[in-house]
């Protein structure tokens, strides 16, 4: 029976390919006609397991090439394949017909709601928890309740990789062994008050105790203790001593780095890979060497050409405030005088909400600042980025408003700042591409 | 016309924007000529509820709502007091439960007869709701993963769901109302996405402080625009 699930599989993906369809259909046929299939696969030992709020996809490719780079045969499930039908497809697919993976390692990125499920078949040997944020909670509502189902995942044999400066994510370790921390130390960067319009590490995640921060790196991630219990940012084993965002240099257990996407979460992903690869056993110059060379698969910034200026897209996430709080750090790090666009016209591409709430989660009163000579705002959602825009102290004569987003264009190719930047999500970034185009 | 607003567990009760609320109520308030004064309290300071006019609990977490729940239970003769004194108070999201018998098998502060049981899965979605006590159809958002039963005081209810839920919405009366108290799992800015609300609550406070007042019309246009937006949206 396994044989021919396994080649039913096969056969789906290979038509699938063939009309350029998704990559988890044939697994979830594999997991209908048999739900222990995945139970029933010989895998290999190593297997590696990302998930997290935000930086999953990066790091996963990060860690999959550079393993590919070190002469290792990496088998790893494309993006957005993320729940266990995904990596069943990519399971099945790269073994032979006796269910066989005929890879060294796999690298998986798991969706953070449904690791569980995935886990209850795949037993990863190393487990990445990137963050925990608040992301996309109209569909994966609060970080708590995803917390408790991630902690549902673990097994005592997985080691856990943590990123030590988030209290949440990193809580998952406390009074844990088979754990390695992970973070950034402090820096020129580091901040003594949380600038950030709310803030998640007031209370500890253990106790709920207050919790005293000694710095900031952005929002609540830094260095904090619970001022009631144990619980602690715990020094980490791999860390970045040093980051400069302007020239884009890191340094990792004193190893120099050029990061090629400038910003704290392109650092964490280059920390996480590198932990990961050490603690696999890898040479420390084979892996610099693989990080240095990685060409990161960023279509996440593009550049285009205005009709009086250049513009930078930058692509955030709806319903992740702290994917849009880096981007409006990274504009204004930059220290050119600007113009910035907002695009809101559809929430997300995957499922339908009106709740725009996580605008007030933004930091837009950063924006505030007298490098900005103007702020379009547009999209159909555009009378609430004006709400939001309202109750900031930004002088209203620098703000533009429009649900037309030919109108949007015009605006932007009338300008004259020095660069223009756009920031809008994977699901409305088209509707700016395609009109730079015409 | 000095009107005091109590933003109460402002720091642990935050998950969805809720601080907006504020931002519009003075606003709105300034705007028809209230003197407003906004104080913020949270877990163990010293709150005095009988000085307050208006006072809001946003929407938090399961942990964070007992942990309010918790806290509270030192100020329960006070929140009767201000309950029947007719003041206002409006809980969003899942924290308007503390008010009830029970959560589950523990106690909650007992001020209502209403009961809340966990539920294994969640809800998140968009809803269309009425009310007889506002005169416009409302629209929110839900996320919980508990309900409320036993509830003989219910706010709104629903006619319509849309969006993305582990389980379907298996109630129709949503929320609960007892004199000025007004709960609703309505979670986040919801006095930003619905003026009716909004202007009900203004004209209200407004009214309690001077029994003349009357509402001087102002347009709010991109508050209009957003709402009526949301409602095209949700009746596609």
């Amino acid at each position: 029976m396994k044989v021919i699930i396994i080649i039913i599989c096969k056969i789906t993906r290979f038509l699938g390919k063939l009309i350029h369809r998704g990559s988890s259909l044939p697994g979830y046929i594999a997991i209908k006609l048999d739900k222990n299939i995945l139970s029933k696969m010989t895998l290999p030992e190593n297997i590696i397991m990302i998930t997290g709020s935000n930086g999953k996809t990066t790091t996963t490719e990060m860690i999959a090439s550079s393993l590919s780079k070190n002469g290792y045969n990496v088998g790893t499930n494309e993006e957005g394949s993320n729940q266990i039908a995904g990596v069943a497809t990519m399971i099945i697919n790269n073994s032979n017909i006796f269910g066989k993976c005929k890879k060294d390692v796999l690298v998986i990125e798991s969706d953070e709601r449904y690791t569980k499920d995935t886990c209850k078949y795949i037993h990863p040997k190393y487990l990445i928890i990137t963050n925990l944020y608040r992301d996309q909670m109209t569909r994966n509502a609060h970080p708590e309740s995803v917390y408790d189902s991630v902690k549902e995942a673990i097994d005592n044999k997985t080691h856990l990789i943590l990123n030590t400066d988030d209290p949440l994510s990193s809580s998952l370790g406390f009074e844990r062994d088979n754990v390695t921390y992970v973070g950034i130390e402090k820096n020129a960067l580091s901040t003594k008050e949380n600038t950030s319009v709310y803030n998640d590490g007031v209370y500890c995640p253990i106790c709920k105790g207050k919790m005293n921060y000694d710095f900031y790196h952005f929002s609540h991630i830094g260095k904090y203790n619970c001022t009631n219990c144990n619980f602690k940012r715990e020094k980490p084993t791999y860390k970045i001593d040093n980051i400069d965002l302007i020239s884009g240099i890191i340094t990792i257990n004193g190893n120099e780095l050029k990061l090629h996407m400038k910003g704290f979460y392109n650092a964490y992903n280059v920390l996480y890979t590198y932990s990961c690869l050490s603690l696999m056993g890898l040479e420390k110059d084979g892996i610099l060497k693989a990080l240095d060379d990685y060409n990161i698969k960023n279509d996440r910034v593009q550049n285009f050409t205005l009709s009086k200026t250049k513009a930078t897209l930058l692509t955030s996430k709806h319903e992740n405030s702290i994917s849009y709080n880096q981007n409006i750090d990274y504009i204004l790090r930059e220290n050119k005088p600007f113009t910035v666009c907002f695009i809101l016209d559809s929430i997300s591409r995957k499922y339908f909400t009106t709740d725009t709430s996580w605008l007030w989660d933004i930091d837009f009163e950063k924006l505030d600042n007298s490098l900005v000579n103007k702020i379009v705002l547009a999209g159909k959602y555009s009378p609430d980025l004006m709400i939001r825009f309202n109750y900031t102290n930004i002088d209203k004569r620098k703000i533009v408003k429009t649900s037309d987003l030919d109108e949007m264009m015009k605006i932007l190719n009338n300008d004259e700042s020095e660069i223009v930047y756009v920031l809008t999500c994977f699901a409305d970034r088209m509707k700016f591409i395609e009109r730079t185009n015409r | 016309m000095k009107i005091r607003v109590l933003h109460l567990y402002y720091d642990l009760m935050n998950l969805y924007g809720e601080y907006a609320n504020l931002l519009l109520l003075e606003k709105h308030l300034i705007d028809q000529g209230a003197d407003v004064v906004i104080d913020k309290k949270t877990l163990g300071e010293k709150i005095e509820l009988g000085k307050y006019d208006f006072i809001f609990i946003g929407e938090g977490t399961e942990r964070n709502r007992d942990l309010v729940l918790k806290d509270l239970l030192r100020y329960k003769d006070d929140l009767i007091n201000y309950i029947e004194d007719n003041k206002y108070l409006l809980m969003t999201g899942i924290t308007y439960e503390i008010l009830g018998k029970s959560i589950d098998n523990n106690e909650a502060l007992g001020i209502f007869d209403f009961r809340t049981i966990s539920t294994k899965n969640r809800i998140t979605s968009d809803v269309i709701l009425k009310s007889k006590t506002f005169d416009k159809p409302t629209i929110g958002f839900i996320n919980t993963s508990s309900k409320v039963i036993d509830n003989e005081n219910s706010l709104f209810q629903i006619i319509k769901i849309s969006g993305e839920s582990e389980e379907k919405i298996n109630f129709i009366n949503e929320g609960f109302h007892y004199k000025n108290t007004f709960g609703t799992f309505l979670t986040g800015p919801i006095l930003v996405r619905n003026p009716h609300i909004l202007k009900y609550f203004v004209t209200n406070l407004c009214k309690e402080k001077n029994e003349n007042f009357i509402y001087n019309e102002i347009e709010y246009k991109d508050e209009q625009d957003s709402y009526n937006l949301a409602i095209n949206e949700l009746t596609k």
